[in-house]
């Protein structure tokens, strides 16, 4: 790989390129800007674990205005873009060459399509990976904002739609771009394909992790019924005074019912929840991001092998 | 005679069910020929150039390009290839001279600056992206690439089609002079009969996918006449009826191959239509009347 490979893979894609760019930094900037907003406004812990003081209210009304206006507003955008820009550049990437007829031209010249494959895919993958990743950061910024007291890099909250989850996410739906665009040669009916098959392979991705993490998950004891903060939760229970546990319509179900006098688990007991402690996060991102990482490698390689078996359009 | 292009026995036929594209072909196409490649649509003529390109599979049989199968060692059979498809498929997001560097980064021998004086030769700037060039300017491009790469074999696959008669004069006129100059060896592909009498040295006549005739041009027109369709061949001379076809205003005519001495020498163009009609209503390979 040359500068001058990177010249002409910007020249080809300069208007991806610039226009992403332009719009991750933008967004990024806005996110960050909504960040440094939140925490602004002094609204933490001390206001809803005490006694609501007026001051509270008033840093409540701020923080809560910018959760329901700014915040989804740059959330959204910033987390689909991505996904966008995996599927805009990793879709044409080969499917543009074949239907515009170029790729006559580079295959007759070059002795090795395998190696015009990687010259061509691996700066648009850096590109899309670099921008995701700093879409990500600035996600993972304005999430911590939205949680004051949770330690985010130590939680669950927002897994997958933030950090280097999201950059390998959208570094996927770019492989499987490339590769449903050399299959097809087609831009249009690629890029669609792409969005599907993109779709269905990040949410089932997401369910056998959801899985795999819901076998590791283990019963703590907690107040709030949901673990920890940061915790991934899965499920609930009672414990008895007496060492059985109960689901909650085991409880309600009893004759005579079980439940205190507000409803709550009879006296004695302790509620436990299933979860993966939020001091997992860390290893969940890294093993979804490998594995990710992984699929998105064999994705390019099923695509390398199409270019160098098939016509060039 | 050392031989640039071979096939042997090659057939494609793109799916199952569907006619062959190519049938049978076997060629030897010497080094340092010229060859025309002429045939109606259909005819086979973008398959077999596909073909040694290492574009399409053969179906059956082999393709040899300077001695190398392009479909067991395409990166080999590639090297010895100069090609020149028939859009200039230039990237439109680059200039005349990104495109001239590209082909220098996956060809260390190609000749810059030969292409490049092509181009001065031609007027055609170096720093405008290939959109804003004509499509004689960009089939000149595509031409000087394939020249630049001093390959040994060049493959022209109807590059003329979209030319008006200047830009494909010129384009012959370059293509010509490189290739006598270099000894490389050239497959030209076209309809322009005219323009194939000018550049060429061979003719190669495919239809419905098999090969009609391949001699040299000089051959060609030595041994074959026109006649009236109804005047009786001479089948002492040993002449056959090739096929018939329509004269100028409608005449019936007819080619006949051999040493005969009725009608007249016929044209390179006579020559091809004759073929191309015995292509397309087979058998016609009898000898004797040709009256209609």
């Amino acid at each position: 790989m040359t500068r001058f490979d990177l010249r002409i893979a910007f020249r080809l894609h300069r208007f991806e390129v610039i226009g992403f760019g332009v719009l991750v930094a933008l967004l990024s900037i806005a996110a960050v800007i909504t960040a440094v907003q939140l925490d602004a406004t002094g609204y933490g812990t001390h206001c809803y674990t005490g006694t609501q003081t007026p001051a509270c209210e008033a840093m409540g009304r701020a923080f809560w205005g910018l959760q329901q206006t700014q915040v989804p507003m740059v959330q959204g955008i910033l987390v689909a873009l991505p996904f966008l820009l995996g599927a805009l550049v990793g879709a044409p990437l080969v499917a543009r060459e074949l239907e515009r007829g170029t790729s006559r031209l580079a295959w007759s010249l070059a002795p090795s399509r395998l190696r015009w494959f990687v010259v061509r895919a691996v700066p648009a993958l850096v590109v899309v990976f670099g921008l995701s990743f700093v879409a990500g950061a600035a996600l993972d910024r304005l999430l911590a904002a939205t949680q004051p007291g949770t330690d985010t890099a130590n939680a669950f909250a927002g897994f997958g739609i933030r950090g280097v989850v999201l950059a390998a996410r959208a570094t996927f739906v770019f492989a499987v771009g490339v590769t449903i665009g050399a299959v097809m040669g087609r831009m249009l009916p690629a890029l669609i394909m792409t969005a599907v098959i993109g779709s269905v392979g990040i949410a089932g991705g997401s369910y056998v992790h959801g899985k795999w993490l819901a076998s590791e998950a283990v019963w703590v004891v907690t107040d709030t019924g949901t673990g920890n903060p940061g915790d991934l939760f899965f499920d609930q229970r009672i414990r008895l005074a007496d060492g059985r546990t109960l689901t909650w319509d085991q409880v309600y179900e009893a004759s005579p019912p079980m439940v205190d006098s507000t409803g709550g688990p009879p006296p004695g007991s302790q509620m436990e929840a299933l979860v993966v402690p939020g001091a997992r996060y860390g290893f969940a991102e890294a093993r979804e991001t490998a594995a990710l990482a992984g699929a998105s490698l064999v994705t390019l390689g099923i695509g390398g092998f199409t270019v160098r078996r098939r016509r060039p359009g | 005679m050392a031989v640039a292009l071979e096939a042997h026995g090659i057939g494609k036929r793109y799916r199952r069910r569907r006619p062959w594209a190519l049938r049978d072909v076997e060629l030897a196409i010497p080094a340092g020929s010229i060859t025309a490649l002429v045939g109606p649509n259909g005819a086979g003529k973008s398959t077999l150039i596909k073909g040694y390109v290492g574009f399409e599979r053969p179906t059956a049989g082999r393709l040899l390009v300077d001695g190398v199968d392009p479909w067991r060692d395409r990166g080999a059979a590639i090297r010895r290839i100069g090609y020149v498809p028939q859009a200039a498929s230039l990237y439109r997001e680059l200039s005349v001279s990104d495109h001239l560097a590209m082909a220098a980064r996956f060809r260390p021998a190609f000749d810059r600056p030969m292409a490049e004086r092509r181009l001065a030769q031609l007027d055609i700037p170096l720093d405008v992206s290939a959109d804003e060039l004509s499509g004689g300017q960009q089939a000149q491009v595509g031409l000087a690439i394939a020249l630049g790469t001093r390959a040994p074999v060049l493959l022209l696959d109807e590059p003329l089609a979209s030319l008006d008669p200047l830009a494909r004069r010129e384009f012959l006129h370059v293509m010509v002079d490189s290739v006598r100059e270099t000894g490389a060896t050239a497959l030209l592909s076209s309809h322009v009969i005219n323009d194939i009498e000018q550049a060429c040295d061979r003719l190669l006549v495919l239809g419905g996918g098999r090969k009609l005739l391949d001699v040299s041009i000089a051959e060609a027109r030595a041994t074959h006449r026109v006649v009236e369709a109804g005047v009786a061949i001479e089948s002492e001379g040993g002449d056959v009826l090739v096929g018939r076809f329509p004269g100028p205003l409608g005449e019936p005519l007819a080619l006949v191959a051999g040493a005969g001495s009725g009608g007249r020498p016929a044209t390179l163009e006579e020559i091809v239509l004759g073929y191309l009609a015995a292509g397309r209503v087979r058998p016609a390979s009898a000898t004797g009347d040709v009256a209609a």
